[in-house]
């Protein structure tokens, strides 16, 4: 397995400087690719970061006597009968000390200050692992020319904690016109302040910044998972994002494949022609690009600092299908203001659908999209039992009145949860649902699109090569 | 073009008025200045036909103008003692359905919701007028329909 994806040489107009700099960051994020595939092991819910014939009882027993075998940037080994901590600056030293100086390296040719400062700190920071200074100077990078996001950060791989970061490296041009309207939407979103639950730790998010990209490289777990979109600091550094705030980045590449190979073809097989008919493909390709930037945005509008501790490598489920919801319910308000109209709405909820059904079929292949495609099942369990969504002769319904009302219902289930239920409570919430049993009336529309899809990723891959 | 009321706060006509007369003077320099002419060798100038088009946009943009200068209601801070009731100029602080927003209920021309600026004729903005703190309304399109509670009303 290769977990290194190059979209582009760059964008035309780029200076020979900033394709120097693109080079150099390009063999950084090479070298992340292997550390990545270091870390992972599709076998096992604990990756690599732990031995697999370890219990998540016996972790927990060690990470008492010492806490750095649950810190986010070590992996657990065992040494005879105990079980040790080696911290990734330590098992990783050479490959690290390689990306520093092309970090350092690729500074130098760089005349944007922020990006230049941040590329030294970071540098620095990988091989301390402790990434608080420089990703707060990342933070300050949210309009620079070119991106880079480089270490690790993104908790999916450690399915048995969801505390270990795996690494990942990307590298895109900013695309300053669709940032300026994306920014706008985002503003629009985040201008209402939400009712925090009673008793709950509210974590404030003090600045959001959004970022839409020409994505150049993926490496490590974003080259495998193919985010469309990505926030970071995470919810795992609270008090820094608290602080300092945080970016979205919304990835164009990707973005464009998922709409193209999987959303569109969902939507035109799995509703009917009369919800069809409705909808241009533009108009449903804008409100995917709506829906990502909606998801992104609200994982800053509500955090519960505790959420994390509380549901351990539950907390995804609940997280990224509370913010999928909290966007759908704060459109309805948009639309009490005249800033939206009810057809986009519409069209958001129908992309939700398809985005449900796109992480159930990619399951086979990508299973580490499960807390997506449960929260996605979730969804339509509810929309389905709420008659909000139903089988015709020739596809699907979606009664968009009644969809609300259920999506209202559901985020409240659901904030419960994220901001205050336990570990126990989550898990046996979670139980009550079987996947198989509600994606079963969708299977046969699904049929072939994961292949088509994988066809035209290593059609995207070949064009650049 | 219809002769609908637009309301303006005094700021916004400040602006509407300046608006207006910044596209005054770019006509005024456009016919005196920059009109190419109409024929080039046998065919009309291209440069010509461009030039007639923004004329054509630029006398549309001020025909809306002076229709709106002309229908303007100005909007003006109410008697002390009406204050309590939510009308246009008012500052408002509302919970709908869980979300606490406040925003300023604008003319249309106004209105950005960024600016938490909303239109009088959007459907939460006309739901409140005439409303006081403690009432709660429904407000509701074909499909969104939310429960609104006014905790505040500020006149600046």
């Amino acid at each position: 397995m290769n977990a290194f994806l190059r979209f582009s040489n760059g964008r035309p107009g780029l200076s020979v400087q900033e394709r120097k700099i693109l080079n150099k960051l390009g063999e950084a994020a090479k070298i992340i690719s292997s550390l990545y595939l270091a870390q992972k092991n599709p076998r096992y819910r604990g990756a690599n970061f732990y031995p697999s014939d370890a219990t998540k009882k016996e972790i927990e027993l060690a990470a008492k006597k010492d806490p750095e075998i649950l810190s986010p940037y070590t992996f657990v080994e065992r040494k005879g009968e105990k079980l040790v901590a080696v911290p990734y600056r330590v098992k990783f030293k050479k490959e690290l000390l390689e990306i520093a100086q092309l970090l350092k390296k690729a500074a130098v040719l760089s005349s944007d200050k922020n990006f230049q400062a941040y590329l030294r700190a970071r540098a620095e920071d990988l091989l301390k692992d402790n990434y608080d200074r420089s990703n707060i100077l990342w933070l300050k990078t949210d309009r620079s020319t070119i991106g880079c996001v480089i270490g690790p950060f993104d908790r999916y791989l450690d399915q048995l904690f969801f505390v270990k970061r795996a690494y990942m490296a990307w590298i895109g041009i900013l695309d300053e016109q669709i940032t300026n309207e994306m920014d706008r939407f985002k503003k629009l979103i985040l201008t209402s302040d939400r009712s925090f639950l009673p008793g709950a730790k509210r974590a404030k998010i003090s600045r959001v910044n959004v970022r839409v990209e020409d994505s150049v490289i993926f490496s490590g777990l974003i080259a495998d998972f193919l985010f469309v979109g990505n926030n970071l600091p995470s919810s795992a550094d609270v008090s820094l994002i608290k602080k300092h705030g945080t970016i979205f980045t919304i990835f164009k590449p990707t973005h464009e494949w998922r709409f193209e190979s999987w959303i569109l073809p969902i939507f035109q097989r799995v509703f009917c022609k009369d919800i069809q008919r409705r909808f241009s493909v533009e108009e449903i390709k804008k409100a995917f690009l709506k829906t990502s930037v909606l998801h992104e945005a609200c994982h800053s509008l509500m955090r519960y600092e505790d959420a994390p501790a509380r549901l351990e490598e539950l907390f995804p489920y609940f997280d990224e299908l509370f913010t999928d919801l909290l966007g759908i319910k704060g459109c309805g308000t948009l639309i009490l203001k005249n800033a939206l109209c009810e057809k986009e709405l519409e069209a958001i909820t129908i992309v939700a659908i398809c985005h449900s059904l796109y992480f159930y079929a990619s399951l086979s292949v990508r299973p580490h999209l499960s807390p997506y495609a449960v929260g996605g099942g979730l969804i339509l369990e509810f929309l389905m039992k709420g008659k909000a969504l139903f089988k015709r002769p020739r596809g699907f319904y979606l009664d968009s009145y009644r969809a609300l009302i259920t999506i209202n219902q559901l985020t409240s289930i659901i904030e419960y949860y994220v901001a205050l239920g336990n570990h126990k409570e989550a898990e046996e919430f979670l139980k009550k649902f079987s996947m198989e049993r509600i994606f079963a009336p969708f299977k046969p529309y699904l049929k072939g699109i994961a292949k088509k899809a994988a066809l035209s990723l290593t059609k995207k891959k070949n064009s650049v090569l | 073009m219809t002769e609908n009321k637009y309301y303006l706060t005094k700021e916004g006509l400040e602006k509407t008025k300046k608006d207006y007369e910044s596209l005054l003077e770019l006509r005024k320099t456009k016919t005196i200045d920059d009109i190419p002419s109409i024929w080039h060798s046998e065919d009309v100038n291209p440069e010509y036909l461009s030039f007639q088009e923004d004329m054509n946009v630029l006398e549309a943009r001020l025909t809306e103008y002076e229709n709106i200068l002309k229908n303007v209601e100005l909007i003006h801070l109410p008697k002390k003692e009406d204050r309590q009731e939510v009308m246009l100029g008012a500052t408002v602080t509302v919970d709908l359905g869980g979300e606490v927003d406040t925003f300023t209920i604008v003319g249309t021309l106004e209105a950005d919701p960024i600016q938490k600026k909303i239109s009088n004729e959007s459907p939460i903005g006309n739901g409140l007028l005439g409303l006081k703190i403690g009432d709660v309304v429904k407000v509701k399109t074909t499909l969104v329909n939310h429960d609104c509670k006014i905790l505040n009303i500020i006149y600046n």
